[in-house]
This record gives C-alpha cells, structure tokens and sequence, in this order.
C-alpha cells in the first residue's frame, strides 16, 4: 500500500479511529491494532512475504531473551553470529543471489572456466533491507548490554513491523522506539498537528517534486543518446531532487503517521541539499542509514582511532557496504567510491570536522563562500547520482561522456514546456521553505507559526491544493526496491 | 482530540469542496477520452481505436442514415483493442433496449495484436491496467472515478486547458492543429518508425482475434454490424502487413462466418490527407465518413457488394 494511494487515506482513518477510540484503554489493545495493521499494511502487497517479518521478528526477540540469560561469552557470541547470519542470510538470498552468481560466472569465465550457476527468480520483499537492519540492531544492541531485551513479544513484534516506517524506514533503534512500545498512548493535541504539518510536508515533496521530476528523468535516462549535455545535466539535477523529494517525502511521511499515533522517530533528513562539505552531507542524508553504519560498522572496526590510514579504510568498507545495502549492482558500488574519495578529501583538506550542522547556516543567507560551498557540494552529489540512477555502468559512463561535450552549453530540451517550468518553480518554493525552516525537525514545524490563524490555514489548504492540482501520475517510492 | 478531529474535518470538508469544484470543469477540452464516459448509454457505437476516433464522424453518418444515432466510443490501439476490458466497456455504453442498431467495427492488424512473452494471455494485455479498464461507470457526468483513476494528466490543465483536443457530443474526436507539409511528412516518418519498432514487439494475438468475434456476436443481437478497416498512408500499410499478411483473409473469414459486411477502405488511401500517417485529417474524415454511409446505405437497400 502506498502512502500516496486511494487505499492507503481510507487504510489510515479507519486505523487511527481504531487506535485511538476502540482501543485506547490498555497498552495491549493499542499494541494489537499497530501489529494487525502493520501486517495487513504488509500484506496488501504481498501477504506470502509476511512470513518472512515474522520469523525475522521471532529470531531476534528470543536470540534477546536468550542473551539475557547468559553471561557465557562464547554462547553470546554464538547467539550474535547466529542472528547476523540469518538476517544476512535473507538478505543475501533475496536481493543478492543473482548478482553474486552473474559475478562469479563472469570471473571464472574470465580465466577459461566456465560455469552456469542457476539464478533465482526472486521477488525482493518489500522493506527487507530496513526491518532486517532494524532487528539486527537490537541484537547487537542487547549482546553489547546496551538495552535490555524485551519479554513483550507484542511491542517487539510492533517495533519491527510499524507500518509508517516497515517498508522505507527510517530504520529505528529498539533504544528509542521498542520502549515507546511499553507505554499507553494518549492522544497529545500538539503532536498530532506537527504530525499532520509534517505528512503534508512529505505529501508535497513526494507528488509535487518527486513525481514530477521522475517524468522528465524517465524520459532522459531512457533516451540519454538522443539529448544534449545540456539536458542530461539537467536531468541528474531533476533526479537530485526527485530522490531527495521521494525518499524524505517518505519519511516526513512516517514521522508525521508515527506522531498521529503518539509515537516519536529520529529525524531521517536535515536539509542535505545545504550541506557544504561531505562529512556534512552524510550527518543530513538518510541519518538512520548512516547513524547505523557508524553504530555498528565504522566504530566496531575502530572508527578513526587508529590514525588515518585505519581510518580510511574504515570509512572507504562504510561507503561500500552502503553501496551494497542500496541494491546489487555495480553502479551502487560506484556510486558509494565517488561518496568515499569526495569524503576522503573533505575529511583530510577541512581544517574543523566539527564545521557539520550548524557552521553554514547561522546567517539568513549564506556567505559567497559558503554559498559556493554548498553549490560544490550539490555538483558532486548529483553527479555521483547519475551513477545511482542508471542502468548499468555503462549506461552511466555513456551518460558523464554525452553531458561532458560542447551541448552542455546548448540550452536544455524541455525548458519551454510548462509543466518542467511549473516543476522549477515548485523546486525552488521547496528549497525556499526548507531554507527557512532548517534549523527544525522539519520544514513546516515553525513555518507561519507566528503568523495569524487564518493565514497559515489558508497556506496549508493551499498546499494541499498544489497537492491536488499540480500531483503528478502515481508513483512507487524509490527505496521500496531497497 | 475533539479539536483536532474537527479542524481536519472542516480542513477535509473545504479541501473535497474545492477539488469537486475543479472536477466540475472537466469538459470536452479535458482530454481525448473524458466526455465518452459522461454521456449516457448509446445505441449505435462506432468502435476501434484513435483511427477510428478521429476518422469516423458520427455526425455525417446521421445525417447521410435516417434514423440512427452514432457515437464514437473508439479509443486508443493500446487502451481499445479488442479483449476483455474493452468488451466489458462497450457492454456498458451499450443501450439494450433496442435491437435495431447499427455498429462499425473498426479493425486493422495492431487492435488483434498483442506484445508480451504470451499475446494470448488476456490477463497480461497492456489495456488490463488503462483507464478503461480503471473507469467501471462510463455514463455519468461529471465523471469523478474516470478524473480520479484514469485521468493521467495534470489537474490543473482542467482549469487551464489548452489541448489541441475537441471532443465532440457524439465522441468524435477533432485535432484543431494546423499541420504544415513539412510536419506531416516529420509525422509520417515517426510514425513509421514507431511501427517498425512495434513490428518487433507484437504478434497476432488469436485471444483477441476471439473477442473481435465475441463482440461482433453480441451487438448482433442489438443490430447490424459492420466491419470497417480505415484508410492509412500506403507506407503504414506496407508495415501492417508485414505484421499480418493475411489480415484481410482473416476479417473475410469473419465476415463470412458471422454474415457481416467487411468495408476495406485503403483502395484509395493516397487520395486522403492524414496528420501523421494513420490518423486522417478532418476533410478526409468527412469524406471516408460518407464512404462509410454509402456503403451500410446499399446494404440497406440490399445491393451490398462485398469488398
């Protein structure tokens, strides 16, 4: 079921009259309509896959209490590898069979062998790249002492399936979001209009500038032969902001249905498209990815302790394995080494690490060099986009070598039609708003809050209408194939 | 809660007002399918694909045939091939309460094609997802379920409309473009080579071929049917037979088996003028429209002579 779907607005009231007016007395109650809808939000895609969440779910809830009951090293160690192992397993089964098996027929090849693995003809269940890194994170967590386990299997079960964020994240810590969980709901009058202000945010991004962007980048990326340079930077920047419009739509989203429902998530995004440098850019982009990364990946293997050589290899298996965890092909892989060697250079040329969140955007308007800065830094991300964003390698170097000609300097196909000018526009509105509001959670938290009633009602009933009349064709988020 | 819930209802309550507002503007400016859905049920129904919908004009066969009322209800060769969706859509448009209709069955080889690993597997048919599949009420007005489900354009181009499109009362379907030579010609060759990639991509599909009977058999008991295959550029012909060699044998066949009159107008294409190859310009609908009234005219009267 998509967020932006006819079944999810009746899917939605129906679950929240539920929640919060048949079962609002116990804890119990609340817990099993966030599970039942959870699996019937799942479902509705494909029911056959559910199996899949709940035995990920019934591994890591009794590997946890299982955990709980032994101070034996060996046997904890033992319970760790087991549920790394199945989690990885499903992973690797679902998603990167395929990949694996073309790749080693293609080596082998190479050295006068050949060999026919049989290929799987899978599906990729939906969500399993974030629900398996969200119980894989309690394990962990529970095997370094850092939360205790949990003997409620219900709001175990919740954490792991909560369908605002089950299929595309944010990927939640058990330390944060299980022991909400634990805890009746009331209704918080104030939580619920952030959560509803944040949702038309996340509506927004998605309909207006995601949807739309994803017509003219389908058209560009299937036909990048036929176009000019010109246009073929135009679409990597229409796509910079297609996948940022999806995936923080997406989030902003769930964050917003969470808070409806009286929960609280971490903020998935802070404004990337700001940021100056790279070190900058991964703290605002995708932050539970990244946060997860460092948690349990960078800082295991010694994050930056070891001096510089430890630490670039350190940060160059973090890049790569997110590369990995995006999808399985080669274009992932290379898209994370452009993020590696533009981060590398940002961590040994900048003379503050520190210089993140808060260096660039104190003033009302950035200074030229920061300004310049934060240009810099969009170039390279939405280079490194066309990477992601193409079929293949090869795709993707035909795509660099077509933009890098003399066209590039040709005007642009497209930039007479109106709906890529209505488009612009929206983009540039976005980024004024975000702008204004990049200091919060999220855009519209404080947005007009100063403002007069009828004046920032009628701007979120104008909202809704640009919602309306300017949403484009219906379309699957991005990181659903993740 | 309470003021929660009524803020998103009043919210809620402006919202459907303004939008319900917008949807009562849709028109015959809106697209090229629309109005066909926000007309009652018809009797005569003119069917097929664009050719047909812009090609066939019901208002000169009304005036030339006493006594009938034709509609154009023709789509799209991807949207309105002939399977399950369209036939389920031609039963609802059809007005049963009379058995004396008359309905031209537009054919050519593409509407009995289909792409696809299996071109007889009705459950893959491209169409199954379109909006005619999508739109399951085609005689109301306004028409919320087709602007919600099939509708795939901007709804601000409702308000601000400025389609090259006229959809008429009777479904026929004008393109107000003035169209220079050099740009017919720019058309033709697109069109061409759109058509040779599809040559590659489809196949004759003979679960379609078998709804095209289907449908015959069933407005048959509603009236007289016939078949009619449009006038193209003799450069699309040359591509349409190397897709179906035989496809002329297969409509006599039909027409044969079924006792329908089988119309072929591309003896003459070269004397019509086309936008783009295949979809003939206003002056040449007329004149083929005419064609087409002469000739269920002589079989009125009995002289029908097959083509």
């Amino acid at each position: 079921m998509l967020f932006n779907s006819i079944e999810f607005a009746i899917f939605l009231p129906l679950v929240f009259a539920v929640y919060w007016f048949v079962a609002p007395k116990s804890v119990f109650l609340q817990n099993l309509v966030i599970l039942i809808s959870s699996y019937f939000f799942y479902a509705w895609w494909d029911w056959k896959f559910l199996g899949l969440i709940i035995f990920s779910s019934s591994l890591d809830f009794y590997i946890g209490r299982t955990l709980s009951k032994t101070d034996k090293l060996s046997q904890r160690k033992l319970l760790l590898y087991i549920s790394i192992v199945c989690n990885i397993a499903l992973l690797g089964i679902f998603k990167y069979y395929n990949f694996f098996a073309e790749n080693f027929s293609t080596a082998f090849r190479f050295f006068g062998y050949s060999i026919d693995p049989d290929r799987l003809n899978l599906i990729l269940p939906l969500g399993i790249s974030f629900y398996t890194f969200q119980t894989l994170s309690y394990t962990i967590d529970v095997y370094n002492k850092k939360i205790r386990p949990t003997n409620d299997i219900l709001s175990f079960f919740c954490f792991v399936s909560f369908f605002p964020q089950l299929v595309a994240g944010p990927i939640e810590r058990a330390s944060s979001l299980l022991f909400q969980f634990t805890d009746k709901k009331t209704f918080n009058y104030q939580k619920a209009v952030d959560g509803s202000r944040q949702m038309l945010w996340g509506f927004f991004k998605k309909i207006v500038i995601a949807d739309n962007c994803a017509y003219y980048v389908n058209i560009i990326f299937s036909e990048s032969d036929q176009f000019s340079g010109s246009t073929l930077a135009l679409g990597a920047i229409l796509f910079a902001f297609q996948i940022y419009g999806d995936f923080s739509g997406y989030s902003d989203i769930a964050i917003g249905i969470a808070k409806l429902f009286g929960f609280e998530f971490k903020q998935n995004f802070a404004f990337p498209y700001f940021a100056k440098n790279s070190v900058e850019f991964w703290r605002r982009w995708h932050i539970s990815l990244t946060s997860w990364f460092r948690d349990y990946v960078y800082i295991p293997l010694g994050g930056s302790k070891g001096g510089y050589k430890k630490t670039v290899r350190n940060v160059f298996v973090v890049f790569i394995i997110s590369g990995f965890w995006h999808g399985a092909n080669w274009t992932f892989i290379i898209w994370a080494i452009i993020h590696f060697l533009f981060y590398l250079t940002t961590i040994r040329y900048i003379k503050s690490r520190n210089a993140t969140l808060e260096g660039n955007i104190i003033d009302k308007y950035p200074k030229l060099k920061k300004a310049l800065n934060i240009l810099f830094t969009f170039a390279v991300v939405t280079f490194a986009w066309i990477f992601f964003r193409a079929e293949n390698v090869q795709h993707a170097f035909n795509y660099v070598s077509e933009m890098v000609t003399a066209s590039f300097f040709s005007i642009p196909s497209f930039l007479f039609e109106e709906r890529l000018q209505f488009v612009l526009f929206f983009v540039g509105f976005q980024m004024l708003i975000e702008w204004k509001g990049r200091f919060n959670n999220h855009a519209l938290e404080l947005f007009l809050i100063q403002e007069p009633k009828y004046f920032r009602y009628g701007f979120y009933y104008g909202l809704i209408m640009i919602i309306f009349l300017f949403g484009s064709q219906q379309q699957e988020f991005i990181y659903f194939q993740f | 809660m309470r003021q929660y819930l009524v803020k998103i209802v009043i919210l809620s309550i402006v919202v459907a007002s303004s939008i319900s507002l917008v949807f009562f503007q849709a028109d015959e400016k809106t697209d090229a399918f629309y109005k066909r859905f926000t007309t009652p049920k018809q009797s005569s129904l003119i069917l097929g694909s664009s050719r047909a919908a812009q090609g066939v004009m019901p208002s000169v066969l009304n005036k030339e045939l006493d006594n009938t009322a034709f509609y154009n209800y023709s789509f799209t060769f991807n949207t309105s091939p002939y399977g399950p969706t369209y036939f389920n859509s031609i039963d609802k448009k059809l007005d049963k309460t009379t058995n004396k209709n008359k309905f031209i069955i537009t054919v050519d080889p593409w509407v009995i094609s289909s792409c696809g690993a299996n071109p007889n597997d009705s459950l893959l048919f491209e169409e199954t997802e379109s909006f005619i599949a999508k739109t399951s009420k085609v005689n109301q007005n306004p028409n919320f379920l087709y602007l919600i489900k099939g509708y795939d354009d901007l709804y601000v181009k409702i308000l601000f409309n400025k389609s090259p499109y006229v959809l008429h009362d009777d479904g026929w379907l004008e393109v107000k473009v003035d169209v220079t030579d050099k740009q017919m010609r720019e058309s033709l060759i697109k069109t061409e080579t759109d058509y040779i990639k599809k040559l590659s991509e489809y196949r004759f599909s003979q679960a379609r071929l078998s709804y095209l009977t289907k449908t015959i058999q069933y407005l048959q008991k509603h009236g007289t049917v016939y078949l009619v295959r449009l006038p193209i550029h003799p450069k699309i012909q040359v591509i349409e037979t190397q897709l179906m060699p035989d496809f002329d044998k297969k409509m006599l066949k039909i027409s044969n088996q079924l006792s329908v009159n089988y119309f072929n107008l591309q003896y003459d294409s070269l004397k019509h003028v086309y936008n783009d190859g295949q979809h003939l310009k206003v002056t040449s609908a007329e004149i083929v429209s005419e064609q087409i009234a002469d000739l269920i005219k002589q079989d009125i009267k009995g002289t029908t002579a097959k083509n």
